[in-house]
């Protein structure tokens, strides 16, 4: 119990630091390709992605239907295609669906899992890869994660200067 | 209107026979009133323009043995390209390898005696042409009988014909029907020409390969988007809202940014018709590009801009209040005033687009004096007669053809013709060859809506449980788009844009009543597969499950007897029910149950479905038994049901379009989805044809899917879906 007392405000500190990045995380925009299901899904009512797309042997489609038989570059919005480089699904070991901040939290640091990145490697992760900077540039009218990316990276920056607390 | 025999046939000789140049043997049928004029005498050879006679041959015999036939109506994927050869080559007795088919050109003598146009909608075409075509088909080979013993002189008792060939046994010979044509095509055709016995049919009943399916295979049908013309431009137009297109009363542009739309590389010329403001270009997408930089402000009609939820709310209060009475029997309306206790119910209807496959275009070559049109229509004559009065020709002077089309669902059987009315309006000023292309968003967002509609159904039940009275009352939209003349057509009786599926309820119940509020909305509205029948149905199914759980009884058994005076659906009802497993679904499945009858057919239908965690919703079949008489291709028919089942649950699941200030919020396949291939269930289609004459499948198939389908989620879910699309109320991945 006096452990407990002792580690509550760091635990709360950790949750306070993850919190407003997993609400990023949890964002449509995110999580729609962050499934633990065999296809993406697509839109803020996140149904699976139309045409039957399925993720494939590595996250990239079937061999008949890649994802880059529509999704170029670059958004193509007069089609409503969105696009970014290297356009595909987050490895099932980066799954999020169905997690709370706290296992989100682990499951990111776990470098069995999101593909061998320390924190630091974490950060530039979300700080510069163009798949995760199209969440803030989606086109076509779809919405926006809950915090711009600047305001994302002060949490992430702030959350990784603590040791990346869970 | 032409005397009849009783056969669909006028007094007129009804086939005439001509040699075709090099041979071979040309016949057309006359399916046309007897009050127009006779067609000029016969001249071998395909005609110039119109509807001079040799243009109208509905059968062509090669030297070769090779035999075509003319199809009237429109190929919109029905299959009507091998159900009316069929018809034809089975009193003919042909060699089905060798027949083909050819669309028509437009023209009188291609009506259908049903509908005295050259219109192919209401499940009709089979129906209208059934005995006409079998009747050519009979007495061409009669001729050729003729012809083969006059050859070998010889009596005709003694031979018969097989496979395109007349066979004499005795005499151990034959000929071939190319061989016999031009003898044949001198001699007077029959007038009374004897039709087979159905126990004698080889063709009819058999499910043939369709004619046109190798070629839509392989890719070389011409449809209308496939159709380039030498020297051809595009030319897309920027619409108002389909609130502000309404004729006399439409929405004018205000301002458009010309200059803007010039600079696109590609792009012609800008200019202003009826329809709007039309670009055209090079190509699609300068056509295109421009048009999305044209900024067109619309200077608005003294009419009001539909909105959904508006709308919504005047309908349910008109529900309150009698309409016009377009059905009564008995006393239904005092037996739910005397203190018995009502059942009611209330469903709404969304507006639904049609969103064929392929949009909607025209190609267009017009000059003074000289047009022709190419395009994929339901409604060839109507939509000639548009374009003749847009270009102040005489309707004979344009030459119209009729191309396949990928899709349709009515929408190009439009009453206004509006399509090809648009497109004369460019060719008028542009008068260049030029195709008016729609996008999927022209298409979805351009008005022509299956009508919104509420519905109010009550019933009261006497002491078996069983329906004492039935009352239904109706909110829509007049297909006609006045509602004054709507509302004088009800007070007639005559009103039945939205009767159908609710006046001819099938249940013997004593006391019934429907009334009608026509209401008068600014938006173009129109027919949609199975019409009124799409939404009265669904509320007629859907409510008599209501009554058979308030009565504690099962719903097929409920339906059985209430149905034992009309032994088709009965027998369907049997067939579907025995077919579908009825109550014996796997653990978690659940079924409900629907019936309809138009059309001169039958169906009913049983959905499967479960509704899992998070009230995901998967439907895992979809059985139908059919009794449409006769099938003359049962493959097709089933193909039809099987199509319907799709159309239907696209429709109930997803289908809704919402005006906002007379604005359509869909506009393509994200946001008005049809069903996908992994939502589709397993579907079977059962036969219980009661023989005689074809009845209708076109869409047939379409309104019991939806009710079927809410009654087997009350089994999951112990939820009425009264307010469709279901996809407000469950997840449908």
């Amino acid at each position: 119990m006096l452990l407990l007392f002792l580690l509550l405000p760091s635990i709360t500190q950790a949750a306070t630091l993850f919190d407003p990045i997993a609400e990023v995380l949890k964002h449509p925009r995110c999580m729609n390709c962050h499934t633990v299901t065999d296809f993406p899904r697509q839109g803020d009512e996140r149904v699976p992605h139309a045409q039957h797309v399925v993720r494939g042997e590595n996250g990239h489609g079937a061999p008949t239907l890649h994802c880059a038989a529509c999704h170029q570059e670059t958004n193509i919005d007069h089609a409503r295609v969105p696009g970014a480089p290297h356009w595909h699904l987050a490895p099932l070991s980066m799954g999020w669906e169905g997690l709370d901040n706290t296992r989100l939290c682990q499951t990111l640091i776990d470098r069995s899992r999101n593909g061998d990145r320390d924190i630091a490697a974490l950060v530039e992760h979300m700080r510069a890869d163009p798949l995760v900077l199209w969440g803030w540039s989606p086109g076509a009218g779809r919405t926006l994660p809950p915090l711009t990316h600047p305001q994302f990276m002060q949490a992430v920056d702030a959350w990784a200067a603590a040791g990346g607390p869970c | 209107m032409a005397a009849s025999d009783g056969s669909g046939m006028t007094r007129r000789d009804f086939l005439r026979v001509s040699a075709m140049a090099g041979g071979g043997l040309l016949a057309a049928c006359n399916f046309a009133p007897e009050s127009e004029p006779v067609q000029a005498p016969p001249t071998p050879g395909p005609g110039p323009v119109g509807d001079a006679w040799q243009a109208n041959a509905f059968v062509r015999i090669a030297p070769d043995n090779r035999i075509t036939i003319i199809v009237g109506s429109a190929e919109i994927g029905q299959g009507t390209s091998t159900v009316v050869p069929m018809m034809v080559a089975e009193e003919l007795d042909a060699d089905w390898s060798q027949v083909s088919w050819e669309q028509s050109p437009t023209a009188r003598d291609y009506a259908n005696p049903r509908n005295f146009s050259q219109l192919t909608a209401g499940s009709a075409t089979v129906r209208g042409v059934y005995l006409p075509q079998r009747r050519a088909g009979a007495a061409i080979r009669e001729m050729l009988v003729k012809a083969a013993a006059s050859l070998w002189g010889v009596s005709e008792d003694r031979l018969r014909t097989q496979a395109s060939r007349v066979i004499d046994d005795a005499g151990g010979r034959s000929a071939s029907y190319g061989e016999l044509a031009g003898a044949a095509a001198q001699l007077r055709a029959p007038r009374n020409p004897v039709l087979k016995n159905p126990a004698d049919f080889r063709i009819i009943g058999q499910s043939k390969r369709r004619l046109d399916g190798a070629q839509k295979s392989d890719g070389s049908t011409v449809f209308g988007s496939d159709l380039h013309i030498p020297g051809m431009l595009i030319a897309l137009i920027a619409r108002p809202a389909p609130s502000g297109r309404l004729g006399s009363g439409a929405d004018t542009p205000e301002s458009w940014n010309r200059e803007a739309a010039m600079a696109v590389p590609g792009v012609e010329d800008v200019f202003v018709v009826d329809a709007g403001v039309v670009v055209v270009a090079q190509d699609f997408w300068a056509a295109k590009q421009g048009r999305d930089r044209l900024a067109v402000q619309w200077q608005r009609s003294s009419r009001p801009h539909v909105s959904s939820d508006e709308q919504r709310q005047r309908y349910t209060e008109k529900l309150d209040r009698l309409g016009a009475v377009l059905h009564r029997k008995g006393s239904g309306a005092q037996l739910q005033r005397r203190g018995n206790t009502v059942i009611s119910a209330d469903y709404h209807f969304p507006y639904l687009a049609h969103a064929p496959m392929e949009p909607l275009n025209v190609v267009i070559d017009y000059a003074p004096g000289r047009c022709e049109i190419w395009t994929g229509t339901q409604w060839p004559d109507g939509d000639r007669g548009v374009a003749a009065r847009v270009l102040g020709m005489q309707a004979a002077q344009i030459r119209f053809n009729t191309l396949p089309s990928g899709g349709s669902f009515g929408r190009r059987a439009c009453s206004a013709h509006d399509f090809v009315d648009e497109a004369a309006q460019v060719a008028k000023v542009l008068q260049k060859p030029v195709k008016v292309m729609w996008t999927r968003e022209d298409d979805i967002r351009g008005g022509y809506y299956r009508p919104s509609a509420s519905s109010r159904l009550s019933a009261t039940l006497d002491s078996q449980g069983l329906p004492s009275s039935w009352a239904q009352r109706m909110v829509a939209q007049s297909l006609i788009g006045n509602a004054v003349i709507d509302e004088l057509g009800s007070l007639a009786g005559t009103e039945t844009n939205s009767a159908q599926g609710a006046t001819d309820l099938p249940y013997a119940i004593p006391n019934q009543r429907v009334d009608v509020h026509s209401s008068y909305d600014p938006v173009t509205v129109l027919w949609m597969r199975s019409v009124s029948s799409s939404f009265n149905v669904y509320a007629r199914e859907a409510f008599l499950d209501e009554l058979a759980q308030a009565a504690g009884q099962d719903p097929l058994q409920y339906r059985r007897r209430l149905l034992q005076g009309t032994p088709r659906l009965l027998a369907v009802l049997d067939a579907a029910a025995s077919a579908a497993g009825w109550g014996s679904a796997p653990a978690g499945h659940h079924q409900g149950i629907a019936v309809f009858q138009a059309y001169g057919s039958c169906i009913a239908q049983v959905v499967e479905a479960s509704v899992g965690a998070d009230r995901v919703l998967k439907i895992h079949r979809v059985t139908s038994a059919v009794d449409c008489g006769t099938a003359i291709n049962p493959d097709l028919v089933a193909a039809q049901i099987e199509s319907a089942a799709v159309f239907a649950l696209s429709s109930v699941l997803f289908g809704e379009i919402t005006l906002e200030d007379g604005e359509p919020q869909q506009g393509n396949f994200h946001d008005y989805p049809i069903l996908r291939m992994h939502q589709t269930p397993r579907i079977d289609t059962v036969f219980v044809n009661s023989g005689g004459e074809p009845g209708g499948v076109g869409e047939l198939g379409v309104p019991a899917v939806g009710p079927a389908l809410a009654n087997a989620i009350f089994g999951a879910l112990g939820e009425r879906i009264r307010e469709l699309p279901m996809k407000k109320h469950l997840r449908i991945d």
